[in-house]
């Protein structure tokens, strides 16, 4: 008699297993602040002509083992994909002009596998390359 | 005597099981060893290294040509002679980017050179498994199998500085699909072969265009 009253207890038990299927909070993938995030990706040179740091952009890609997927010369956005050694890395780069000061901004994003590059490090070393390219 | 022999021998079969088991515990530590560089690109990732320098030789190449649409047009043809399928280009910039999927059982080279399961050397990380079609990894039902292969090229067009004519950049990737769709064995084309047969594809092209126009 006294082992019927485990039985609900086992269920309850079993029930906890279920808490792992619960809606996301929000969907991003890292716990990173935003400004974080924008500070590492994102660069300001004082490169005015796009067309220059486009071609600097590409070239940098490609010397680095990306393939370009797609550039989208109206918005100035280039897609690539890196394969190596069984990873797989995407790269997404974003080129603004801004008028009022007379500079141009470049974003990177960089997702390796299925998760976002959050080390520092590794942009720096992206914009050091570019920087070799560009100068 | 004989008690003591018995003994023994149950000792070395208890002993024969431990050592199963401490091998098998190493052998799992090896597969989890593959899990441990997904999550963080490598300290290299983003770096101009002497091995990618080395490679700039093998994978460029100058032409000397004013008009950046009768190289793309050409690339494009040598590209669609090796039945890529083209997927995007932008003369603008100079890019095309091409793929595309074999059964495992085609035959699989490029510019007719045959690419095999072998692209790296096993003491670098290389896969020693030989394969001969779907081949079964777990049981007879439910199995995985690389089904599909895929390949992508990209070439992009780099202007020089000094003279007239473009920096011609390719290169050349694979991947295996597993029959459920996952993706297998990844990797960039190293040998330098591949790339000179195409840049020897890509001359004859031109010189072709040029006897036509």
């Amino acid at each position: 008699m006294k082992n019927n009253q485990f039985i609900p207890l086992i269920f309850l038990l079993f029930l906890v297993a279920c808490q792992g299927y619960s809606t996301p909070s929000n969907l991003r993938l890292t716990d990173l602040s935003i400004i974080q995030l924008r500070a590492m990706q994102i660069r300001q040179f004082d490169q005015l002509d796009i067309t220059q740091m486009m071609s600097a952009m590409i070239k940098t890609l490609a010397n680095l083992d990306f393939q370009i997927v797609r550039v989208d010369s109206s918005i100035n956005l280039i897609e690539a994909i890196r394969l190596e050694n069984n990873n797989i890395m995407q790269a997404n780069v974003i080129i603004t002009k801004l008028s009022v000061k007379g500079l141009t901004t470049i974003r990177v994003v960089l997702r390796y596998n299925q998760n976002f590059v959050t080390s520092p490090q590794t942009y720096q070393d992206f914009f050091d390359t570019l920087s070799h390219f560009l100068s | 005597m004989i008690l003591k022999i018995t003994k023994d021998d149950r000792n070395a079969k208890e002993g024969n099981i431990q050592s199963f088991f401490f091998y098998l515990l190493l052998f799992f530590l090896f597969l989890l060893g593959a899990c441990s560089n997904t999550s963080n690109p490598s300290k290299n990732s983003m770096r101009l290294t002497t091995e990618r320098l080395k490679r700039f030789s093998i994978q460029n190449r100058d032409f000397h040509l004013s008009d950046s649409s009768e190289l793309m047009r050409a690339v494009m043809n040598v590209v669609q002679d090796q039945h890529y399928i083209i997927r995007e280009v932008n003369n603008e910039f100079g890019i095309l980017y091409a793929d595309q999927t074999y059964d495992v059982g085609q035959p699989f080279s490029f510019f007719g050179i045959p690419i095999t399961h072998f692209h790296k050397k096993p003491w670098t990380g290389g896969n020693l498994a030989i394969q001969f079609g779907p081949f079964d990894f777990v049981g007879e039902q439910n199995s995985l199998y690389i089904a599909k292969k895929n390949s992508s090229i990209s070439v992009i067009f780099i202007p020089l500085t000094h003279q007239q004519g473009y920096q011609v950049h390719v290169s050349i990737e694979m991947r295996d699909f597993f029959n459920d769709g996952h993706v297998g064995e990844i990797w960039l084309v190293k040998d330098p072969k591949i790339y000179q047969k195409f840049f020897e594809s890509l001359s004859k092209a031109l010189y072709l265009q040029a006897q036509i126009q």
